[in-house]
């Protein structure tokens, strides 16, 4: 395991925290400002309970594929944390790759472009931090594939996310 | 199936699916789901695009 209880409970720590301040912020926008707050029209609420279920179920699947590799081999050189973040990254993307390519994913007074150029903001970000940590230190302990490369997964699934999203619109004006 | 009634009382209102779509407060793609047949609306979204169109029910959705 790479670093030390310290180092872990306060990665732990401050994630819940920034995850708090998120929701509440949002909670106290939206409910400011009801143009803030999304709205979805029926066949995409119907879009995104699928992408859910389908999420839901890809979660389910590679957790119980990871707990069978793990009960069937002796040794897996990946931390387990890496493996419960990728699960979820491989949820999260099944659910937004369906949502997007179903007209699902952008409320209807959601403005494209800003959440467009945010993603790939991001994404751009955690690629170049997973890159130069990669260079700086390598993503293996003893042999171990550690949580340090989540930052290049969190990059690669971002973009993964915006050529989707590229995709889809590319669909679109096709079909327009 | 299509709708080709919600196409066809749409053009006679020169009114594109962009337009529509605000009028009865969804995405356009859900009305171009409709008018292609890959989407059943609901009751009330069949309410809200007779009043758009100014058509009722039958007129719209009735097949015969």
């Amino acid at each position: 395991m790479g670093g030390s209880l310290e180092h872990a409970l306060g990665f732990m720590v401050g994630v819940i925290f920034v995850s708090a301040f998120v929701v509440i912020l949002m909670l106290v926008l939206t409910s400011r400002d009801k143009k803030i707050k999304r709205t979805y029209d029926e066949r995409q609420e119907a879009i995104r309970g699928k992408g859910f279920k389908y999420a839901f179920y890809t979660v389910i699947t590679l957790n119980m594929l990871y707990a069978i590799a793990d009960i069937a081999c002796e040794r897996i050189p990946v931390e387990s944390s890496v493996v419960a973040f990728i699960v979820t990254l491989c949820g999260v993307g099944v659910y937004a790759w369906y949502c997007i390519l179903n007209d699902g994913y952008f409320a209807i007074n959601e403005k494209k472009k800003e959440t467009i150029i945010a993603l790939t903001a991001i994404g751009v970000f955690n690629l170049a931090i997973g890159i130069s940590s990669a260079v700086r230190e390598g993503f293996f302990e003893d042999g171990v594939l550690t949580y340090d490369c989540m930052n290049l997964v969190c990059g690669i699934f971002l973009l993964a996310t915006i050529l989707v999203l590229l995709i889809k619109d590319f669909m679109d004006k096709r079909e327009d | 199936m299509k709708n080709l009634k919600i196409k066809a009382a749409r053009a006679g209102l020169d009114m594109s699916q962009a337009e529509l779509a605000e009028k009865c407060g969804v995405s356009r793609q859900t009305i171009s789901a409709i008018e292609k047949g890959d989407y059943n609306p609901t009751v009330n979204l069949c309410i809200a695009i007779c009043k758009a169109l100014n058509k009722t029910l039958d007129d719209l959705f009735w097949e015969g």
